[in-house]
Parts: structure tokens; sequence; C-alpha cells
């Protein structure tokens, strides 16, 4: 039951910040130029921030669907394994380094 | 180093860096930002995705319950965010659209006027020769269609034609079908008397086949038969060498052993004729040395005949004696070493015959 309630809300994450990332990206060309470069830096931030999620939605959809993928994916407990270890190790990470150098761009704005 | 504990330094390090970025945040000078942003919420609510991450490593929150509050704290940001940036770009279009407005109408402002005529103009112009394109498109789709639905009249008289001949069809239907179950009988028949005919030659066939079934597999089972006797004699003949090797190997070896025990006895006999020439040496020295006892036995009374009879000569007499004495020990080792001699001999003899018994057991052995 707790695995079908993170899946949704995970789901439901998963799909606002693509939207997000979308409008963002879409909005980016009417902003100014000097901004540009930090909006990039935040658009990557949420990128990998995206990618985590997703991490984390495929590792609960394998919960709850194992028998179901197991059955044309047999090494997708492995696949899942690796690829939470590098959301772990590399996208969390990313996420506040892409933040903190949209940071430092705004600083610099006068 | 364990992975599991470098995500967990990676995690820590993440919410260190996630409070650095908000430190800066929180230091900029709302006033300069707002000249190039019009809002600065997007930044913060960004900012406060950080607020999972804390959860994350929080260790006095049990796992279960962790991952739940990450979850819901996401859904939590991120709708918000989503709202925000959807109403900041709806506002953005509106401001946009009313800037467009304001080129078009208020034609007073020199610069909007020139954009007008040099942009927006020519880009009417193109619009216009697309619509009337499009115009001369749709008159030739109207004539298309007009073409198309005389086409579809045609269509309809051959369509009513064709259920007039359909109708036809079906009335000659039955006729036809009678027509077709008479040939069909015919041809039934025609089909049974053939079958019956197949199925007999089918029956001879098989009748046939079985009799060359049948001769084959006697055939099979003769030759199987003269296989195996042939196997047999195969086996016999194998046997029979392999004994004749075997007889030829014992008959070589009591060859050996007759050649052997010829030497032996040849070496016998000769060691006999050795033992009968010492034992007949040894009876001669055994008479000699009787002969040399009676001698001296005979001398021994002389002496004590003369011992009587010269008493004066005592002296002479008892030298003689101890000459004698001596010589009578001499003897008496030689008549010791003749003693051993012979027993050696007697030993060598048993031995001798010892031997002799054992070749005549082997060789009997052997017959």
């Amino acid at each position: 039951m707790i695995n079908y309630f993170i899946f949704g809300l995970s789901i439901a994450s998963f799909i606002f910040i693509i939207l997000s990332l979308f409008f963002i990206v879409k909005e980016k060309r009417f902003e100014n130029k000097k901004l540009k470069s930090g909006i990039n830096a935040i658009v990557f931030g949420l990128f990998f921030l995206m990618l985590f999620i997703a991490t984390n939605l495929m590792n609960y959809a394998d919960k709850i669907f194992h028998e179901e993928i197991i059955g044309f994916l047999p090494s997708i407990d492995i696949y899942i394994d690796y690829l939470i270890q590098i959301a772990n190790l590399a996208f969390i990470p990313l996420i506040p380094i892409f933040f903190l150098v949209a940071m430092f761009i705004f600083r610099k704005l006068k | 180093m364990n992975l599991e504990l470098l995500a967990h330094v990676h995690g820590f390090i993440a919410v260190v860096i996630f409070i650095v970025a908000a430190v800066f945040w929180s230091k900029i000078n709302r006033k300069t930002i707002s000249k190039f942003f019009n809002n600065a919420l997007i930044i913060t609510l960004v900012l406060l995705l950080a607020l999972p991450f804390f959860v994350r490593i929080a260790f006095f929150i049990p796992e279960n319950i962790s991952i739940i509050i990450q979850s819901a704290l996401f859904i939590v940001i991120l709708i918000p965010l989503f709202l925000v940036v959807y109403k900041e770009k709806r506002k953005n279009k509106v401001q946009r659209e009313e800037d467009v407005k304001e080129l078009v109408v208020k034609k007073k402002i020199p610069e909007r006027l020139e954009f007008a005529k040099e942009i927006l103009k020519p880009e009417m112009e193109k619009l216009e020769m697309e619509r009337k394109k499009i115009r001369k498109e749709s008159s030739e789709i109207e004539k298309i269609k007009s073409g198309l639905e005389d086409r579809e009249e045609d269509l309809k008289d051959r369509e009513d034609e064709l259920n007039e001949r359909e109708e036809e069809i079906r009335e000659r239907y039955p006729k036809l079908k009678e027509e077709e179950k008479r040939i069909n009988k015919e041809k039934e028949e025609k089909i049974n008397e053939k079958y019956a005919k197949l199925k007999e030659e089918e029956k001879m066939i098989k009748k046939e086949r079985k009799e060359i079934k049948d001769e084959l597999d006697m055939m099979e089972d003769q030759r199987e038969n003269i296989d195996e006797q042939f196997r047999t004699l195969e086996k016999e003949k194998e046997k029979s060498k392999k004994e004749k090797e075997k007889l030829d190997l014992r008959k070589e070896k009591i060859d050996l052993l007759e050649e052997t025990l010829e030497e032996r006895r040849l070496d016998f006999k000769e060691e006999k004729d050795e033992v009968k020439k010492e034992k007949d040496l040894l009876e001669n020295n055994r008479i000699k040395v009787k002969e040399k006892s009676l001698e001296l036995k005979e001398e021994r009374e002389e002496i004590a005949e003369e011992r009587k009879k010269v008493r004066s000569g005592l002296k002479e007499l008892k030298i003689k004696g101890e000459d004698l004495e001596e010589e009578k020990e001499k003897l008496e080792e030689d008549k010791a070493k003749i003693e051993r001699e012979r027993n050696k001999l007697k030993k060598q003899k048993e031995k001798f015959e010892k031997e002799k018994e054992e070749a005549e057991i082997e060789l009997e052995e052997v017959k």
C-alpha cells in the first residue's frame, strides 16, 4: 500500500517537474540575456532532479509490477540497483552544484 | 569505501551545497534581481527542493517514513513551482500580446510604426498571398468535388445495372444448382469407382509390401544369425589363439626347466663323483692311518721289549720315547683333521641328497 502511495507521488512529481522544465525552457528565450546562463544552470539542476525522481519511479514500479517486468527483463533488479547507485552517487550532488552555479551567476548581476 | 557510506556522504555534501546556495540567494539584492527577473519566487521554490534531501540524511527518522516524507515534500514543492512557472508564462504571454497590439494600433510612436511597416506589413502581404492560394486551391477542390459527384452518379447507375444482373442470376441460380448437383453426383460416382479401384490396388500393394517386408525380415534374421555365428567363430578363434600362446609359453617354460634340471643333474653327478673320489681318498688315508697305528703299536711293543732289554740306554730310549710321543701327537692331530673333513663331507652329501630330492619333486611337478 505504501509502495503504491509513493509510486503515485513519484508519478505526480515526475509529471510536474517535466511540465515546469518545459515552461521554463519555453520562456527562457524571452528572458534577459544576462540571466540566460543562470537559468540554464537551474534547468540542468532540475533536469538531474527529474532523473533522480525517474530513478525512484522505476524502483517503485519494479517493486509493484515485479512479476510482470521480470518476464521480459530478467535482470531488472541489477539494473535498478545500478541506477539507484548512480542516482545516489552522481545525480544528488549534481543538483545543488548546478543551483549553486546559478546563484554565482545571479550574484554578479548589477 | 563502502558504496552506501559514500552515497550517504554525497547526501551530506549535497545538503551543504544547498545551504550555501540558499545563503547566496538570500544575500543577493532583490531590487537588482527584480530588474532582470520577473518572479524570484521560482528560484526560492527551486532552492526549497533541498528539503527532501534534508529529510533524506536525517538519521533519526525511520527509513519508511523518510521515503514517504521525501516524496510528499517533492510533490508539495513541485506543484507550486509548476503553478508559478505556468502563471508567469501566461502573464508574460499577455504582456507580449499587449505589446504587439500596441505596436499595431498606436501609430503615433515612430519606432513602432516603422516596425509595423517593415516587419508586419510584409508578413501581412505574405499572409494575403497565401489566403489567395488557399482560395484557388479550394475552388479547384470544388471542381474536383463536382467531378466526383458525377462519377458517383455513374457508379450508382452501374450499381443498379449490377443489381438487375444479380436478380437475373438469382432467378437462374436454382437451375444452376440442380445442374451442379447432377454434375456433382456423376463426378462423385466416378470418383467412388476410382476410389474403390485405388483401394483394391492399395490393398494389393500393401500385401506385396508386407510379403517383401517379411522376406526382408527373414533375410535380416539370417544375416544376423550369420553375423552372430561369425562373431562366435571369431571369439573361439581368438580364444584358441590365446590358449595356444599360453601352451607355447608353458612348453617353453617346461623346456627351460628340463634344461636346467639336466644341467643340475649333470652338475650333481659331477659333484657326486668328486665326493666319491674324496671318500675313496679318505678311506685310503684311514687305512694308511690304521696301518700306521698298527705299526706304531708294533713299534711300541718293540720299544717296550727293547726297554726291557736295554735298561742301560734309558736316556736314549727316553729320547726316542719323546720323539715317538711327538709323532703320536701329530698323528692324533691328523686323525682329528681327517675326522672333521669326514664330517664336512657327510654334511655335503646330506645337502646334495636333499637337493636331489627337491629337484626330483620339481621334475615330477613339472611333468
